[in-house]
């Protein structure tokens, strides 16, 4: 089954789900999902939810210097985002219910 | 060239590829998508120093394509969305869109109050007139709610083209609902055509009409002579309108009009009553009559000065619960005034009379 589409209804909520763990830039947020197990998400699709999370004010954004290079963009959650979090996870919790009710049933019939 | 040097070229030829494949983005959206898309390189090229950047993050064109899509820029509205951004652009940076980009940050948090009173106002206004005494508390608590909750409310228009949309439409709900309230001010405060006008320091009103002071106010009496009166306004406030001052008053030639003040118990002169009173005095101060109060041709007016119907009498009303003469047996027409101008009938059933109280 071709993950990918599944990703892409999960990334906004598996992004905040990372940051509310701890404040992240976003190649620390790429490399926290896919240790998580999401190996396919693209760096792209996670920078491209970054910016669209902070637009729509689930996050927050602050600059903090880095020894090893560039500044770094970090990413933190707002309460906005948290009431989004909170609201996807009880969305996820029915959705997988349902779907695995589903599974169940039809391996019962087979 | 250094280690950094080559690690920063393959970020800036990746970046470079990346931007003209973002072409058509408006400056601002673009700037910030590269500003990421370099800190990202720089990091996979800190951590994986070896690594090619195409076959890690894929081509530059794909990059850009899947940065779009989840940052929900549609690639094939952004010539359109160029156009409109371009002329929005030009008009930020016109010299009127300066100041009002200013404005709209140096007036924020009162915008955001008046958005709390417009809110509140339509509220109060769809639900009926029942609260409408409270309305000023009402408007201020509104004010205060509205400056409190601009932040959560930035949130939530932030959120996506319907939470935009709604934005839009309550700033222009808000800015409209502000004109009316300013006209609805600035009407309650306009001088009406005749008002009661300021007080002066001595407790009394003076008259105004149409802005201007209206003074010598003339009264007459029953016999068509002015008659002396104090007036009051509605709050019994004595009313000065000036009248007791040389300019209302006539001598002959040569000789000089003096008003005589009317005095009060307390031996107090006093500016409310009418008509202007004095003397005529040559040019020692020696009195040689009485002055004569300046009508300026108000008509005169007599009547006869009618006793009020009995009790016990059964009298006509008009249309207008008007006093229409006394009933079957006994209608009483009373005289009309003599040298009056015609006056207005009170009602087409009944023929008006001017009366006159006598206490």
């Amino acid at each position: 089954m071709d993950s990918t589409q599944l990703l892409k209804g999960v990334l906004d909520a598996a992004v905040l789900a990372v940051i509310s763990e701890k404040d992240g830039y976003g190649y620390d947020v790429v490399r926290r999902l896919r240790e998580a197990g999401l190996s396919d998400v693209g760096d792209a699709s996670v920078y491209g939810t970054l910016r669209r999370l902070f637009q729509s004010g689930a996050l927050t954004s602050y600059v903090v210097p880095s020894d090893e290079g560039p500044h770094r963009k970090y990413y933190g959650l707002t309460p906005a985002g948290d009431e989004q979090l909170v609201t996807a996870r009880m969305a996820w919790k029915d959705f997988s219910s349902a779907v695995e009710g589903i599974f169940q049933g039809s391996r019962s019939a087979a | 060239m250094n280690d950094t040097q080559i690690v920063d070229q393959r970020v800036e030829d990746y970046v470079d590829e990346v931007s003209r494949a973002l072409s058509g983005l408006d400056t601002d959206d673009r700037a910030a998508l590269l500003e990421d898309v370099r800190e990202h390189a720089t990091a996979v090229l800190t951590d994986e120093p070896g690594i090619d950047l195409t076959q890690r993050l894929g081509s530059p064109r794909a990059f850009a394509h899947e940065l779009l899509e989840s940052a929900g820029i549609s690639p094939l509205n952004r010539r359109q969305r160029r156009d409109w951004r371009a002329r929005y652009e030009r008009a930020k940076a016109s010299r009127l869109g300066r100041v009002l980009v200013r404005a709209s940050t140096d007036f924020a948090p009162a915008w955001a109050a008046l958005r709390g009173i417009a809110a509140t106002w339509l509220v109060i206004r769809l639900i009926g007139d029942e609260r409408a005494e409270q309305m000023p508390l009402l408007l201020i608590a509104g004010g205060v709610a509205g400056w409190m909750l601009s932040a959560r409310y930035q949130s939530f228009v932030r959120r996506g083209v319907a939470g935009r949309v709604l934005g839009y439409a309550a700033n222009i709900a808000t800015a409209i609902v502000g004109v009316l309230l300013l006209f609805s001010w600035v009407g309650s405060v306009a001088p009406s055509s005749v008002d009661s006008g300021p007080a002066d320091p001595a407790g009394y009103n003076s008259i105004t009409q149409n802005g201007n002071p209206n003074f010598g106010i003339q009264a007459f009496g029953p016999d068509g002579k002015p008659t002396p009166v104090a007036l009051f306004d509605q709050d019994g406030v004595p009313l000065d309108t000036g009248g007791m001052a040389a300019d209302n008053l006539s001598c002959a030639e040569n000789l000089t009009a003096v008003p005589v003040p009317y005095l009060n118990s307390a031996g107090q002169p006093i500016t409310n009553a009418y008509p202007a009173r004095g003397v005529c005095v040559s040019a020692e101060n020696v009195v040689v009559g009485a002055a004569t109060a300046v009508t300026n041709g108000a008509p005169v007016q007599t009547w006869t000065a009618s006793s009020l119907p009995a009790s016990g009498q059964t009298i006509l009303v008009d249309n207008n619960g008007a006093y229409a003469g006394l009933a079957a047996d006994g209608a009483t027409a009373t005289p009309t005034p003599s040298g009056s101008p015609a006056m207005p009938s009170a009602s087409p059933s009944a023929k008006a009379t001017q009366t006159s109280t006598t206490k």
